[in-house]
């Protein structure tokens, strides 16, 4: 494996650790550290790091095997995985709130927004460059259109299923029971969580596809 | 029970055609290299579009390119 290759997959599990410190990391210090704090610090650094070399390496980063839209399956995957942990940490803070928020100034959504918003810059720059210096290639052809049709299928039933279990859930539960759920802003990031959640299925599915065909 | 499976003498005419690389093949047919790799390995299935362009980059007959057999399940 390359050299830069290395490198690039190091940054990303450290990208990893430190987002998942970041995000979960515990209220009190380790050692005089604050683990949450450093965590943001360190996801900042590995997240510009990561988006600065496969910008610059894309073609030593990844196979020669690997076409460019299985390229960008990747990013999405590793993005919208980080999007999803930064959600997750956002709905159990919400869940924290002794009563369900009225207006979007209750909810303890500033840092949910900022992560938001870097990650998807951050996504479109990678996304961008991973077509690296073979500019004359095909960036996306019959196969991958086929594969990308097959994720959206496995899309699909994913969020069939979940409003399906929703729907059992909303007719066999009693109303005192729902009530959190059912207030409106907590309603609508459950929702914005199921296309999420969609989004990240499809990318599984995606890089899964392209993995089992070159076996 | 028996199924249909297509079959491919891509890599077969691309070689008999001095040696022409998957990467310019992918390039005539507007395809990328990773398809025309996984046509040679008999793990995809053109459609019948891209197996015109294959036979018509390759000089042959789409016949001469593609074939099928029955296979036993």
């Amino acid at each position: 494996m390359h050299s830069v290759s290395r490198l690039a997959w190091l940054v990303l599990a450290l990208a990893f650790l430190s987002a998942t410190a970041a995000l979960y990391g515990p209220q009190e210090r380790w050692w005089g550290v604050d683990i949450g704090s450093t965590g943001a610090v360190v996801f900042g650094f590995t997240l510009w790091t990561g988006a600065w070399l496969f910008a610059r390496y894309p073609d030593h980063i990844f196979s020669s095997d690997w076409s460019i839209a299985e390229r960008r399956a990747w990013a999405g995957l590793v993005f919208v995985g980080l999007v999803f942990l930064n959600y997750l940490r956002f709905m159990a803070a919400v869940a924290q709130l002794d009563v369900p928020p009225v207006s979007v100034a209750d909810l303890p959504s500033r840092h949910f927004m900022w992560n938001l918003f870097v990650l998807l810059i951050a996504w479109a720059v990678v996304a961008k460059t991973l077509r690296g210096t073979q500019t004359e290639l095909v960036e996306l052809d019959e196969r991958d259109r086929r594969f990308r049709y097959e994720a959206d299928r496995a899309g699909d039933w994913t969020l069939t299923s979940i409003v399906i279990a929703g729907v059992v859930l909303l007719t066999t539960l009693s109303a005192e029971r729902l009530s959190w759920w059912l207030a409106p802003l907590i309603a609508a990031n459950s929702l914005i969580g199921l296309l999420i959640l969609r989004t990240l299925v499809e990318y599984v599915f995606l890089v899964a596809r392209y993995a089992r065909e070159r076996r | 029970m028996s199924e249909l499976v297509v079959r491919n003498e891509i890599r077969q005419w691309r070689l008999a055609r001095a040696e022409m690389t998957q990467a310019e093949l992918a390039r005539l047919c507007g395809v990328t290299r990773q398809t025309i790799i996984a046509l040679e390995a008999g793990k995809y299935s053109p459609s019948l579009e891209l197996a015109f362009r294959l036979a018509l980059a390759l000089g042959r007959r789409l016949d001469e390119v593609f074939r099928y057999e029955e296979k036993e399940t």
